[in-house]
């Protein structure tokens, strides 16, 4: 997702990848860029990403994020299995996140 | 009793000519295109749209690039998903690409929250912009979807959103 603010819900985000370019590899399940994406009241679990955010990954954007489930998910070679947020102005709450992975840090939520 | 039967005749006609010209009109007053018949294809039936209308297609696997058009805003394009709430249909009606580096379905700009894609399996985009569903500038509504096994070359296997504010709801979106 580039730009935009899109209302994504009770969607079921499974089994995704992102790396495919050497450059690209960000945000499994969901990858929001400069926009002010609203994630909520979804099931986001099994997704990997080479880079961030094997579950979510936002950058330069202001998401709301709100009553997901998300589990499973991997970061391969940074940060952030569950979730990743780099200079953003997040709202996360109310959110079941388990058992994800993150190469560096950040396994659940890197922010 | 007369003026009943006369109704009654009318609708009978009415409804056998849309039935046998796959052309109805819903309560709205607007068309709905059914696709294969008389629209060979998805695409065919958008482009014969005015806004308001409603593509209707039946199960089947139809390869095609589809694209909603500025002229074509407000209108609804389902498998028959849309009609029973059966989920079963959603796998019978496929979306697949004849060509690769485009989109499977693509929306531009106009398309708002009243343009709904629903009911369809949409997969195997490949290529440089091979997404399942990509939004440029459109915020449509898309909702009760399979979208699998897209692959492009960059972000957003399942769906790519460029400046839009599109409804993303009920759908399953896996291994792209």
């Amino acid at each position: 997702m580039l730009n935009g603010a899109p209302d994504i819900h009770h969607n079921n985000i499974n089994g995704n990848w992102a790396g495919f370019e050497p450059n690209w590899g960000d945000g499994g399940g969901i990858c929001a860029l400069f926009g002010a994406p609203i994630i909520r009241d979804n099931i986001i679990a099994g997704n990997v990403a080479q880079f961030r955010g094997g579950g979510v990954f936002c950058e330069h954007s202001d998401p709301v994020i709100t009553d997901n489930e998300i589990y499973n998910n991997a970061a391969i070679t940074y940060y952030g299995g569950g979730i990743a947020s780099r200079n953003c102005s997040s709202v996360i709450e109310r959110n079941t996140i388990y058992n994800n992975s993150g190469g560096a840090y950040g396994g659940g939520l890197f922010y | 009793m007369k003026q009943y039967r006369l109704i009654w005749g009318l609708m009978t006609v009415a409804l056998t000519a849309m039935l046998t010209s796959g052309l109805g009109v819903n309560d709205a007053g607007a068309t709905i295109r059914y696709v294969p018949n008389p629209y060979p294809t998805i695409q065919a039936g958008i482009d014969a749209c005015a806004p308001g209308d409603t593509v209707l297609v039946d199960t089947g696997v139809y390869t095609e690039n589809i694209h909603f058009p500025v002229a074509a805003f407000d209108i609804t394009v389902a498998s028959t998903y849309l009609i029973t709430g059966d989920e079963g249909l959603i796998d019978l009606t496929v979306i697949q690409p004849a060509m690769m580096d485009i989109p499977v379905v693509s929306l531009g700009t106009g398309q708002t929250r009243t343009s709904v894609l629903c009911g369809f399996t949409i997969q195997n985009g490949m290529g440089l912009q091979g997404h399942g569903v990509a939004c440029f500038a459109a915020s449509p509504t898309i909702e009760h979807n399979t979208i699998t096994n897209n692959c492009p070359a960059f972000d957003g296997g399942g769906i790519f959103i460029d400046s839009g504010d599109p409804e993303i709801r009920y759908n399953n979106i896996w291994g792209n």
